[in-house]
This record gives C-alpha cells, sequence and structure tokens, in this order.
C-alpha cells in the first residue's frame, strides 16, 4: 500500500515561561522525535494515557500546531520517501532534499498553500458540545468548509450538505437546528460531518467516542468503518480506550511521555505485547467476563510530567524489568520482524 | 446477609421550563451488608439521581415525590425521606459517604487537603479526637513532662467533649494565650490524616498533607476524595464513576484500593458506572437502570452468563469485540419528558409484545435473586 | 412554485431563531422588574416618536430648540398654557421635556455605539492577537482608564474645536460647524470606549481557547472569518447587557455635564439643560424655600425614571441571557 504520511523525527515543544521578564525557564516536550507511517486507506490506532502526547502528535500531524523539529511528508510516491530517507541520513543538507520537502513537507507549508493542503486532512474533536459552533445552526457550520475552501456555495453547498448529513445517519429537516437540540452522539455525526463534507484523504480521530454514550459507540465505530470504505480514507484513530482500538485499527502505536515505544499490527500486539508499558496497559483494561483471573502487572506511581522526562529509557523509574543501561541510554525502535517495533532494551 | 438500604417505588421529578422531566420512575433496588452493588446504565438513566436520592441532596428543581428509602439503625428500619435536616447531616459523611466523578471538582481549590480532610474529621469524629487528646495530656502529667498550662488544657478538651457549643469555648477560641489547647489537637488531627494517607497507598503523605487539590494529579486528588469519604468508617459508600476520567493504569490501582479498603473497612458499596467491565472486577451484584426504572438486578455472574432483560442483553452485546461486528441497539434514549407509555424500552426492544406499550411491569424475582422488570416474564413465573 | 418553496424556506430556516426569542420574551416576562423596565422604555419611546404631536415646534423653526414666550427671568409655575410651567427666561418645560426625550435617546445610542465600535475594535484586535499587541493597547487603555470621567471629559470638550476644515483643495473649502452637544458627544465616546475594551476582551481571551475556534482553523478559516464569524458572535452577549446598562448611565453623565456648565447649546431641548437652567431657581425665596419646584423636579424624575428603565432593562437581560441560569 502507498504511505499516505511519513514523520521523521517530528518534535512539538512547549516553552514555560516565567519570571517577570517572562523568559523560557523549561521546555515540555509533548511530542520527541516521533517518526511513523501512516499507510493509505488504513486505520491507525494511537493508545496512550492523558499526558502521553497522542492528541498532540495527532495535531501536529495535520498542522494546527507547528511542529519544532522533523518532517511530514504528505503524499508523497514511495520512490521519492526512499530517496529522502537515504538524504537524511547521508546529507542533510543536500538541495535535493531541501526541493522535496518544498514540495511534500508539510511542517513548513505557510499561507495558502498550507490553507489549501487544509481540505486534504480534517480533525474529528473529542467533545461535541464544544467543537461545535453553538451561535450556529448546522447548515451553517457544516457548510463552512465547503465557503472557506471555495467548493461550492449557496444552492449547491446546500445539496452537499444534505447529503453528508444523511450519509451521517441525521435528516434534512435537522440542518436548521442548532448543537444544543442534539444528543451527544448526534452532535458527534455533525462534527464528523463537518469533517468529511469536504472530501479529505485524511482524517484524525481524536477519541471521538469517549464523551458518548456506551450503546451509541458501538453506532458511531460503524459509521467509521462504514464512511471509510465509501470515501477510501485514512484514520488516525487516537483513544485511550484500548479495547476500542484493538475492534477498529489495522496497526496500532502505543506512546509514552510523548515517545512511541511499540507499535505492530493489531493481533501482534494485543497477543503479543514486549514493551512492559504496553504489557502493564493492555493487563489494565477491565474485560466484561467476571470469571477471567487475569495476572495483574499494577505500575506503582503516576505517569512524570513532561517538563522534565528522566533520563534514558522514559519508562524506567516505573518499569518492573528496569536494568542498568536503562537508566543511562535512551533505546530506539528496533524491527523485531513482521512489521513489530518495539523501543526497550531488553530487545 | 442482612439488608442495609432499601429503595422502594423512589419518584422523582424535575420541574423544568420545558416540561417535566420524570427522572425516577418506581425504582426499587436492595443493597445487602458488606456486598458491593453495580449500578449500571447509561447517560440520563437517573444513576446519578438515585445516588443522590439516597443523601436527600436532589439539586432544585427535583422534587422527590413518592416512595421510601430504608436504612437499618439497629434493630430499626427508618425512611430516610421522612426524617429531618439535623438527623440527615448527621447520617451524611457518617453512615453513609459519597465519592464523585471528577475529583478536582469536588475539592475546594482554596483549602489544602489537611483542611479537607479535617473539616471532615471534626465533623464527625470530635469526641473521639478529644479522648485522644485527654489520654496524651494524662500521659504527659504521669511522665512528668506536662506543660504549666497542662490542667487547663485538659479542662478546655473535657469542656470540648461534653459541650461542644458552649460559650466559654468561643471566648476562649479568641484570646490567643487561652485557644493553646487548639494546638494539641492540630497536631493530633494532621497525625491522623497522615495515617489515613498512608491508607490510600498515597507516597509520602507527609508532602501531600499540605498540598492544593490543583497541585495533584488526578489519581491522587482521587484518592484524598476516597480518604475524605472513609475517613469516618461509614456503612455504605456511594461512588459516583470515581473512575471514568482516570487513565487506565490509576483506574486499575483505585479499583485496587477500593477492594482493600472494604476488605479493612467492611463497608457496602454502590458503585455506579457505565463500564462492564469494570463492573465484572469489582462487584458482585449488578443492577441495571433504564431511563429512570431498574430493570433487572441479579448477582455478577449470573448477568453475564444468562442475562434476561433484553436492554442488559443488548447493552452487553454492544460491547465492542475484535474481529466481530459491532452490534447497537437501534433507536436512541427517549427523553424523560414524555416518556413512552408502559415500559420505557417497549419502543427500542427487539421483543415488544402488545403490553409492553400499555402496561409498566413490575419488579418479579423470575430466579433466585434474580430479579426482572419485563412483561417477557410475568407469564412463566419459575 | 419557487416562490412559494423559498418563502418556506426562510420560514423554516428563521424558526430556531424564533424559538430562542420566544423563549427570551418568555423569561422577560416571569420576571416583574424587566417588565417595569420594558414599560417605562415603551413610554419613552412613544413620547420620543410623537413628539411633533404632543408638543407641535413653532413654523419656521428649529424643533430642537425650545420656544420662549418672553424674555422674563424669572420661571413661572405651571398653568393651562404651559402644562409644565416655564423656566429661566421662558422656556416652555414640556417643550423642553418632551423633546428633550429625543435628545436623550439620541446621546444614550450614540456614545454607546461609538464607544462599543471603538472598544470593539480594539478589544478584538487585542484579545484576538495577544502578545505585544496586547500589552501595548491594554497599556494604553489603562491610561485613558485612570483619569477620572467627567473631568476628562470636559478636557475633551474644550480641546474640540468649533469649526474644522474637513476638505480644503484650492478654493473648495468645506467647513462645519461641531454644535456644543456634539462635541459632549464625542468627549463622552473618547471617555467610555476603555470599559467595553476590557470587557471584549477578556471575553475573547476566554472563547479563543474553544474547540470550535481551533476547529474552523482546522476547516481553513482566515483570521478574520474566525474573528468575525465565530469569536465575536459568541462574546458579544456580556456587551450587550453593559451597553444597555450603559445607555443610562451615559444620558445621567451627559446631564451631570450640563449641569457643570458644558453640555447643549442655550435653549436646547435636553433634559441636562433644563437642569442647568435650574440652578439659580433650586433654593428660592426665604419663606418659600419650594418655590421654583417645577424646574428642577420634573426634569429630574424624566431623567431618573430613564435611567431606571435602562438600569431594570440591563439587569433583566443580564439575568436572561446569562447562560448559566437560562436553561432553569
Amino acid at each position: 500500500m502507498n504511505t499516505l504520511i511519513k514523520t521523521h523525527g517530528l518534535k512539538k515543544y512547549y516553552a514555560v515561561t516565567g519570571g517577570v521578564l517572562k523568559r523560557k525557564i523549561a521546555e515540555v516536550k509533548a511530542v520527541d522525535d516521533v517518526s511513523i507511517e501512516i499507510k493509505k486507506g488504513e486505520c491507525f490506532g494511537l493508545v496512550g494515557e492523558s499526558g502521553c502526547g497522542k492528541t498532540t502528535l495527532g495535531k501536529t500531524i495535520i498542522r494546527l500546531l507547528k511542529p519544532n523539529g522533523g518532517s511530514i511528508f504528505f503524499d508523497a510516491p514511495s520512490e521519492l520517501l526512499e530517496e529522502v530517507e537515504k538524504l537524511e541520513n547521508n546529507d542533510p543538507d543536500s538541495k535535493r532534499l531541501k526541493e522535496l520537502r518544498k514540495q511534500y513537507d508539510l511542517s513548513i507549508f505557510r499561507g495558502s498553500k498550507l490553507r489549501h493542503m487544509r481540505r486534504k486532512m480534517q480533525i474529528v474533536y473529542q467533545d461535541p458540545t464544544t467543537s461545535l459552533d453553538p451561535r450556529m445552526l448546522v447548515k451553517d457550520t457544516v457548510g463552512e468548509p465547503l465557503i472557506v475552501q471555495k467548493i461550492a456555495k449557496g444552492a449547491e453547498a446546500r445539496k452537499r450538505v444534505v447529503e453528508m448529513l444523511k450519509k451521517v445517519g441525521l435528516t434534512e429537516k435537522q440542518v436548521y437546528r442548532f448543537p444544543h437540540e442534539f444528543s451527544g452522539g448526534q452532535r458527534q455525526r455533525i462534527a464528523v460531518a463537518r469533517a468529511l463534507v469536504v472530501h479529505p484523504e485524511f482524517v484524525v480521530l481524536d477519541e471521538p467516542t469517549s464523551s458518548v454514550d456506551v450503546s451509541v459507540r458501538a453506532q458511531l465505530l460503524n459509521l467509521f468503518k462504514e464512511l471509510q470504505k465509501d470515501l477510501g480514507l485514512t484514520y488516525l484513530f487516537i483513544s485511550h480506550d484500548l479495547s476500542i482500538v484493538e475492534c477498529i485499527s489495522d496497526r496500532v502505536a502505543v506512546m509514552y511521555l510523548g515517545k512511541i515505544v511499540e507499535f505492530a499490527r493489531t493481533e501482534e500486539l494485543y497477543k503479543n505485547p514486549l514493551h512492559p508499558y504496553a504489557i502493564a496497559l493492555l493487563a489494565a483494561i477491565p474485560v466484561p467476563d467476571p470469571t477471567l483471573k487475569r495476572e495483574r502487572v499494577i505500575l506503582t506511581g503516576e505517569v512524570p510530567s513532561p517538563i522534565n522526562p528522566p533520563l534514558g529509557c522514559r519508562f524506567h523509574p516505573r518499569c518492573p524489568k528496569v536494568m542498568e543501561t536503562c537508566r543511562r541510554e535512551e533505546p530506539r525502535l528496533r524491527d523485531l520482524g513482521n512489521g513489530h517495533f518495539v523501543a526497550c532494551h531488553l530487545f | 446477609m442482612k439488608d442495609l438500604l432499601e429503595i422502594e417505588d423512589l419518584v422523582l421529578k424535575f420541574y423544568t421550563y420545558e416540561g417535566v422531566v420524570e427522572a425516577l420512575d418506581e425504582v426499587n433496588l436492595t443493597l445487602k451488608e458488606g456486598e458491593t452493588l453495580g449500578l449500571v446504565g447509561e447517560t440520563g438513566c437517573g444513576k446519578s439521581m438515585t445516588a443522590l436520592s439516597i443523601l436527600v441532596l436532589v439539586p432544585s428543581p427535583g422534587k422527590i415525590e413518592g416512595g421510601h428509602i430504608f436504612i437499618e439503625q439497629g434493630e430499626k428500619r427508618l425512611d430516610l425521606l421522612g426524617q429531618k435536616e439535623p438527623f440527615l447531616r448527621k447520617i451524611r459523611g457518617d453512615e453513609i459517604s459519597m465519592i464523585f466523578q471528577e475529583p478536582r471538582v469536588y475539592l475546594n481549590p482554596v483549602y489544602t487537603v489537611l483542611d479537607q480532610i479535617s473539616e471532615v474529621y471534626m465533623q464527625h469524629r470530635l469526641k473521639e479526637l478529644c479522648q485522644m487528646a485527654i489520654k496524651e495530656i494524662d500521659n504527659e502529667i504521669e511522665s512528668g513532662k506536662a506543660g504549666s498550662l497542662a490542667e487547663f488544657e485538659k479542662s478546655m478538651c473535657r469542656e470540648l467533649l461534653e459541650n461542644p457549643t458552649s460559650p466559654m469555648l468561643e471566648i476562649a477560641a479568641r484570646i490567643p494565650i487561652l485557644n493553646r489547647y487548639k494546638r494539641r489537637l492540630k497536631r493530633i488531627l494532621r497525625k491522623e490524616v497522615v495515617e489515613i494517607l498512608k491508607n490510600m497507598e498515597i507516597a509520602d503523605p507527609e508532602r501531600v498533607v499540605d498540598m492544593y487539590p490543583h497541585e495533584l494529579s488526578g489519581g491522587m486528588a482521587q484518592r484524598v476524595i476516597v480518604a475524605m469519604a472513609l475517613a469516618c468508617n461509614p456503612r455504605l459508600l456511594i461512588a459516583d464513576e470515581p473512575t471514568t476520567n482516570l487513565d487506565v493504569t490509576v483506574q486499575l490501582q483505585i479499583l485496587n484500593l477500593i477492594r482493600t479498603l472494604k476488605k479493612k473497612y467492611g463497608s457496602s458499596i454502590l458503585y455506579i458506572t457505565h463500564d462492564m467491565g469494570v463492573v465484572a472486577e469489582l462487584c458482585q451484584r449488578v443492577a441495571v437502570m433504564y431511563a429512570g426504572s431498574v430493570c433487572e438486578i441479579a448477582g455478577v455472574m449470573e448477568i453475564f452468563k444468562d442475562p434476561l432483560h433484553p436492554y442488559t442483553k443488548g447493552l452487553l452485546e454492544s460491547i465492542p469485540q475484535p474481529g466481530k461486528e459491532f452490534k447497537s441497539i437501534e433507536g436512541t434514549v427517549p427523553s424523560l419528558i414524555n416518556p413512552p407509555t408502559g415500559c420505557r424500552f417497549h419502543d427500542r426492544c427487539p421483543y415488544a409484545l402488545e403490553v409492553c406499550a400499555k402496561t409498566k411491569p413490575k419488579m418479579i424475582e423470575v430466579k433466585k435473586d434474580h430479579f426482572i422488570k419485563c412483561h417477557l416474564f410475568t407469564g412463566d413465573q419459575e | 412554485m419557487e416562490a412559494s418553496s423559498r418563502w418556506q424556506q426562510f420560514k423554516v430556516s428563521v424558526q430556531p431563531t424564533l424559538k430562542e426569542l420566544k423563549f427570551t420574551l418568555n423569561r422577560i416576562k416571569q420576571s416583574s422588574i424587566s417588565v417595569i423596565g420594558l414599560a417605562i422604555l415603551v413610554f419613552y419611546i412613544a413620547m420620543a416618536l410623537l413628539a411633533p404631536v404632543l408638543a407641535p415646534p413653532l413654523p419656521r423653526a428649529d424643533p430642537y430648540m425650545m420656544p420662549q414666550e418672553s424674555l422674563i427671568f424669572m420661571p413661572r409655575p405651571p398653568s393651562p398654557n404651559h402644562i409644565f410651567g416655564t423656566t429661566e427666561n421662558q422656556f416652555d418645560l414640556w417643550y423642553g421635556c418632551v423633546w428633550g426625550t429625543r435628545t436623550a435617546f439620541r446621546i444614550g445610542f450614540m456614545v454607546v455605539v461609538g464607544g462599543l465600535a471603538i472598544g470593539l475594535l480594539i478589544g478584538c484586535v487585542a484579545g484576538y492577537y495577544g502578545g505585544i499587541i496586547d500589552e501595548l493597547m491594554m497599556r494604553f487603555t489603562d491610561i485613558i482608564f485612570a483619569f477620572p470621567g467627567l473631568v476628562l471629559a470636559m478636557a475633551f470638550y474644550m480641546a474640540i474645536p468649533d469649526r474644522i476644515t474637513i476638505f480644503q483643495w484650492g478654493d473648495i473649502n468645506w467647513t462645519t460647524n461641531i454644535m456644543s452637544l456634539d462635541k459632549v458627544l464625542i468627549a463622552l465616546v473618547l471617555v467610555s470606549w476603555p470599559s467595553y475594551t476590557r470587557v471584549i476582551r477578556g471575553e475573547i481571551l476566554r472563547v479563543k481557547t474553544e474547540d470550535y475556534i481551533e476547529a474552523a482553523k482546522a476547516v481553513g478559516c482566515s483570521d478574520f472569518r474566525v474573528l468575525m464569524k465565530h469569536v465575536i458572535p459568541n462574546s458579544i452577549y456580556p456587551i450587550v447587557i453593559m451597553a444597555s446598562l450603559d445607555i443610562g448611565a451615559i444620558v445621567l453623565s451627559a446631564a451631570a455635564l450640563s449641569f457643570l456648565g458644558i453640555g447643549a447649546q442655550k435653549g436646547y431641548s435636553d433634559w441636562g439643560q433644563l437642569i442647568a437652567l435650574s440652578r439659580n431657581w433650586i433654593y428660592g425665596d426665604i419663606n418659600n424655600p419650594l418655590a421654583y419646584w417645577h424646574v428642577f423636579l420634573i426634569p429630574g424624575i424624566f431623567i431618573f425614571t430613564f435611567v431606571l428603565g435602562w438600569n431594570l432593562l440591563g439587569d433583566a437581560f443580564r439575568d436572561i441571557l446569562d447562560p448559566t441560569i437560562r436553561r432553569r
């Protein structure tokens, strides 16, 4: 399959200012040197706990936030990607690399070029109550992307809006309503309609089912699957709910404190997790089966603050299998075969 | 096991601009002593309102319009809905405690952890505190290490023990030299609070005790809330989705904590959640609620093995399983302003009968310790 | 067929806003103070609209100038000819009060609209862009804020010239006179904009961080569009409340300035002017201190009830439009 998104060493830091003159005293390394590859047409799951940087990563990839380093190649053909890989390792300052980056690297796009790219990548937020403008009617909210991207206006726009709303399961009469007149699940569908009305190629789903009821979740997940087949979309599914990610993603990556610690195909990861954090995370999911007695690894302590991450491997203070090297050296992602990558000194 | 709490035909209505919201419609529930009962349902089904009704703390414009909430107090069986406010205030925090979903919202941001837990302590365990203080003073007098004002302090503590609202104490509290007796009480209180926090498995309790709520992480704040709730050894702990907003690993820690504490203190727990996984982990009996009434109550093994009510079946089937298709329940939760007639689930029920749209089913015991409210079972009672 | 469906479409599209409006009106009906406030204002609006009928102006005269029967200095008490009596120099009090209603509305609205416009502009830019622009604008606002309002207004009044040239090129010379009342209006505008700026900036800072703003940017909206279509409509409600409370306050300030001698030109029908003319008559004779009660009491009552009406309405708006208590 072709690669749609390839990030290389993506970094997003937030500066913490303090003092009278508001100088930078520390940095929150929300996303630190992340390199992932998302293939066209797949659903890529991203899991982790709060504060690990998954939402930041999603928003940085679609340029809602400006990265502090690294590159994001969008829809570049595979030969060029290989070339870029070689150049980045051997000759990072070459003119050819600069040329390729100017053409494909999202992290340096600006102005109208960036705005034009936004048509191809969209986002659905976690909480539908705050992600819809409470003073705009549904038809205006869903129709706005068409007007802004200059795709259609007037009657043509209205037709497309109604078409999209029907696809997500709402009726034509409901276009003339305010968001607060709908239930949570319906509001989330409106948000999905807004994201998809411009027919993007890539959609970031930022915990889309966390704020809705359990019985509505299944409906929304069905909707996502259908739309993916129907419109040929590529998803980045961010969630902290591992059971849902297991059902909908093709490949899954686990993040901890700004770094990807393991990623693999879904069945592989859930059957055979290797990184100690991934093992603990998967074991912590409560299973709706009271007869099951499981081996539980209860992690001590809490996630440390991303302002001062521990040296060496970031998980070492809580790791049950910590070794001496873990305290000094940061592990790199290594390919253990079968598409299974782990960043741990045990391997 | 004896019954601790019994809710009988509870009716709760909210009078709003848009109409009358019939939030609770003849809720029937029993909680036995020493057990963990899980209350499961979706948003808007009335679980939080049931919990608040037990404490008689329903916010306006809600009014409890019918039913009884019986609690066993020794030999007597009291109806909480008929009691006056002073009695209820004694019960809240002391016999029935509640912990909530978003811990930092329920902690007062301008008071430290010590202040907040002390408040609960002072409200309900003042006598113990005074007795401890008096014992300490006696020890000091015996060992000869007493200060010059020891007798005075002892008399003040005794006064506090017998007559907490006496005017003498009020005056003494305001005069700087005479309110020294408070210092001893504060010291003892601090030790007790640190001990409680240590029981909550909080690392470094001496430091945490002086922190403000915004400095705590989600998991720690939730532990502080649990500490406040258990400070007085309540007989019933109501937990309203306490781990929904927490990370999965922190959730595991908190669930473990609740389990250990339950074994240690022997309280009963009413655990409200929408996560069937947590229910399977923690609870011994489960009650399923839909649109304002309880539709099925059974033991946890029974409910997962053999769910009888169509809603329970639908709920269990809609849990996403990998590899299988996602099944969901048709339709949406009805608005409670004009609820459907008869059984409130009939318009979404795949097995609906004609009678379901007309009359409300009654709660019957269809198997041993397995109660259900459904017309499909009123015919064949086993 | 086409026309009817379009009309139907329009009806359907306007329905949710109508529903909200009906809800708001219902809330207004429920609170009695807002009904009183509304009643007072309706009364004044009627009086302003019917001014030519209630107090017919003299032919070929500026309707805003109060008619003088003669030039006798002392005011005359109410009589069948002059319903409210006359004030110093025989200006007809009834005429002054009726046409003064129009002036009051004019003062209130123009100052509030002017202050709002400047406040919105500066507040939006400062709030939305933040950083050093925010700092500079806010410090400038603080400077204006630091001066006592009426004193600064007086200073501005003195500084505005009587005559300005709008356009001058060769022989063409286009000048205009600025009336005294207009000078007062401009001075009040320049003094009242800082409070709007602060409130709008605060609201924008709050709205800026909401998810839907980021969602609008994700869709590709330009900064201007985000500001106009998303940020401002969601932060405008506190301003509406402030503005309605302010209209009354501005009229009061204008009356105060008039009393101090800076106000409309002499003979202009303006309540403040009437109070100013009554300055000599507040304490009448030794025997009868309230001999000339009609000269200050009647315009005073008009000002009082006008400001009261706007205050009650502003309070009612605040209770009604506050989203946290709206849905009870």
